[in-house]
């Protein structure tokens, strides 16, 4: 076991991309971070610098305190289990996974007992015999990380190893991945550009962007704390509504005002930040989907900061309701609402005319009678209203 | 043949038959009858019957011979020639294989590697494919001719040795075509070898490129030296294309005719031109090329049922 430090590394590729700028990020021994960001941020080319898999132009590496960055990858005493699983098509499962402990001249009977032993815990004991093809993805990944325990490394590498699963075995694989990391504490570091998966898994989650490290911390923090709108809209799920607004002062105290709604903002939370530098100046207004109620649902009665609205959608999960309205303030079009959305709709609408509408997301007590083409009564809680500066995106706070 | 495909092709028939008669099954098929029947006629009039045809000339002979008689073959394996020319046969076909088949392999490592005008380099190698076999005989001739490149070669290898010390080596220039032996047969060897060499590296480099890289790079990452790489990564996977090289190239080989007309001629006989030979004027003896025929035949099917059994076989179950 051992830990991991990225000191400014940046890789530049000959074609001039700037997969990786610059990033910093120290892994604790034992600790299970995650690079998590949309897809091309440079998360799999950070994970192979730290393999030695991918050349570094500028920065160091160190694992366990010592420069690897001239290392090869044999040599750095890391496992790393790929995204389509590369095991060797030409060897038994048993071989697959004894096969670096048979390169560093382990005895036959040591490496027979590891393998027997990394398959038991990962249920593939009956297939041992077997050659990858013949066995389904769920296996095949089974294999990938039984490779990677067998070795018993300085740290596991993971890049997306859960991204061929169908949503179901994902899930799964999740929790078994969490269970096997509090079991054998191995330092590791897992890429995917799931952000559930990333705040489920992950002891700190890393949020990349454009080869920009975003924001490093624990899952919890980075959802209550998140320092751009891009962490905001990128962690939690459904995301975060993101509108233009205005603060301005009403009667004794301060209001956010967007489209034809108004909310309070609470004393503490003006006199707390520099939010009161953006008076009467246009802000991002973020309000987590969460911190909608229907007011008929929550203890004790709340009067103010209730929102007429019209439900355009409803979906019952059964633990909850999400709901779907719309708000008459036009939405969020700035780079980092774009770099979010995964499909190119968001763009259409950045091109095409500002429509002055936007859509709202909010998750409801399942007991909820809103429904989809009526009117409902939303309760915000105002204490957990995010700010943004529109200019640069970064959180007022 | 793997169980699920004997399933796939057995089935129809084998279930269709018995219960509904040839008449309503053959109505029940009549496109695909239609479809195979070109690819059998094909087959049975242009490789079936002129083996089998071969096969009743050499059991033939003129006039007053009874039919099936084994004579044409008791007299070429009394000749000392068709002996010869056996022996030759497996000598050239083993020495090109085994050259073609490594320096086809480093040629394919060298364009799968990326580098500076691949493309380019890729299509130049594809050359002498191009060249008719006739014409790269011609060229094999300028370089092992007594004035070739070959004897420049062996000169200056030689005047280097003799600086050494001690070492006094003497080199005569000779004809290596026409100086008989292993000379005229190596010269036929490398012949073949430049001719076909496009095609084996055509072969490995399509087998390099359906390794994907992670596996290359899993292995590295698991600790694997380049060599380990090769020889535990790269070779075992690459089986099925040496095994289609080999096949390929062999059957070839063993019928080498044109190169070692041109450069053998009736020093070193192959089995091609002792059969050639047997059936062309002044001979006109075609029953004795048949039966010479034949026993080529019987060669190369030894070879590539020996092959698939032992090598082929062997490292798949491995
Ligand atoms: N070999 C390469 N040559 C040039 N650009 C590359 C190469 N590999 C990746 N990139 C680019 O680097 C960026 C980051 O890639 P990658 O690390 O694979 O992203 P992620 O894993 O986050 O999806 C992308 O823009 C990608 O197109
Ligand atoms: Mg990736």
């Amino acid at each position: 076991m051992a830990d991991i430090a990225l000191e400014s590394v940046t890789r530049k590729f000959p074609d001039g991309t700037l997969a990786v700028n610059e990033l910093n990020l120290e892994i604790a021994e034992g600790e299970f971070v995650v690079l998590v960001g949309p897809s091309g941020s440079g998360k799999s080319t950070a994970l192979r610098m730290i393999a030695g898999l991918e050349e570094i132009t500028s920065g160091t590496v160190k694992i366990a305190g010592k420069v690897v960055n001239d290392l090869p990858p044999r040599d750095r005493d890391i496992a790393m289990v790929f995204q389509n699983y590369a095991l060797y098509p030409h060897m038994s499962v048993a071989d697959n996974m004894g096969f670096a402990l048979k390169l560093r001249k382990v005895p036959k009977e040591d490496i027979a007992k590891r393998v027997k032993d990394a398959a038991e815990l990962l249920g593939i004991e009956d297939y041992l015999q077997r050659k990858p093809r013949q066995l389904s993805g769920g296996q095949r990944q089974r294999v990938a990380m039984g490779r990677a325990i067998v070795r018993e490394p300085a740290a596991f590498l993971m890049d997306e190893p859960l991204s061929n699963l169908d949503a179901k075995l994902r899930v799964q694989m999740r929790t078994e991945i969490a269970g096997l990391h509090q079991r054998l504490g191995t330092t590791t570091v897992y890429v995917t550009h799931d952000q559930v998966e990333a705040v489920t898994m992950a002891d700190r989650v890393a949020v990349l962007r454009d080869g920009m490290l975003q924001q490093v911390d624990t899952p919890q923090r980075l959802y209550d704390y998140p320092v751009n709108l891009f962490v905001a809209g990128f962690i939690g799920s459904p995301a975060m509504n993101m509108v233009p607004a205005r603060v301005t002062s009403k009667d004794s105290g301060a209001v956010v005002v967007f489209g034809s709604h108004e909310i309070k903002i609470p004393a503490k939370r003006l006199q707390a930040s520099k939010l009161e530098e953006f008076k009467d100046k246009e802000v991002i207004l973020g309000i987590r989907p969460e911190d909608f109620e229907d007011p008929d649902l929550i203890p004790e009665r709340q009067e103010e900061n209730l929102l007429e609205v019209k439900v355009s959608l409803s979906e019952t999960l059964g633990s909850e309701t999400i709901i779907y309205f719309d708000v008459d303030a036009p939405a969020v079009l700035t780079k980092d609402t774009m770099d979010l959305s995964s499909d190119a709709s968001v763009e259409e609408a950045a091109a095409s005319e500002p429509r002055n509408e936007s859509t709202f997301t909010a998750r409801l007590n399942p007991k909820t009678k809103a429904r989809g083409g009526e009117a409902a009564r939303l309760a915000v809680d105002a204490s957990r209203l995010y700010f943004f500066d529109p200019t640069t995106g970064r959180v007022i706070g | 043949m793997s169980r699920s495909q004997e399933a796939a092709i057995g089935r129809p028939t084998d279930v269709a038959v018995p219960r509904v008669g040839f008449g309503r099954w053959f109505r029940k098929h009549k496109l695909e009858v239609a479809l195979v029947i070109p690819l059998v006629a094909y087959v049975m009039v242009l490789t079936v019957v002129p083996i089998l045809d071969t096969f009743r000339i050499s059991l033939s002979g003129r006039a007053g011979n009874s039919f099936p008689s084994a004579q044409n073959y008791t007299s070429i394996f009394a000749s000392r020639v068709f002996r010869t020319a056996i022996k030759n046969t497996i000598i050239v076909s083993l020495l090109s294989l085994s050259m073609e088949l490594v320096l086809g392999m480093i040629v394919a490592l060298t364009l799968h590697a990326k580098f500076f005008a691949r493309g380019f380099v890729r299509t130049v190698a594809l050359i002498p494919l191009g060249v008719p076999t006739i014409v790269s005989g011609a060229i094999m001739l300028l370089l092992f001719s007594r004035s070739g490149y070959l004897n420049s070669l062996m000169f200056v290898f030689v005047d280097l040795v003799n600086n050494i010390p001690g070492v006094n080596l003497e080199f005569q220039a000779l004809s290596w075509t026409v100086a008989g032996g292993w000379r005229t047969l190596f010269t036929v060897a490398v012949a073949d070898m430049w001719k076909v060499l496009p095609i084996v590296t055509l072969i490995f480099l399509a087998g390099l490129q359906s390794i994907s890289e992670d596996v290359y790079e899993a292995a590295s990452v698991d600790g694997a030296t380049k060599w380990q790489r090769f020889m535990r990564i790269t070779l075992p996977l690459l089986v099925p294309f040496i095994t289609m090289a080999i096949i390929l190239r062999a059957i070839d080989a063993f019928r080498i005719y044109e190169l070692a007309l041109v450069l053998a001629g009736r020093i070193e006989p192959v089995l091609g031109t002792y059969i050639g030979g047997r059936y062309l004027p002044p001979t006109n003896d075609p029953f004795t090329a048949a039966s010479a025929s034949i026993v080529l035949f019987g060669i190369i099917m030894i070879f590539i049922v020996a092959y698939l059994k032992f090598v082929a076989g062997r490292s798949r179950s491995a």
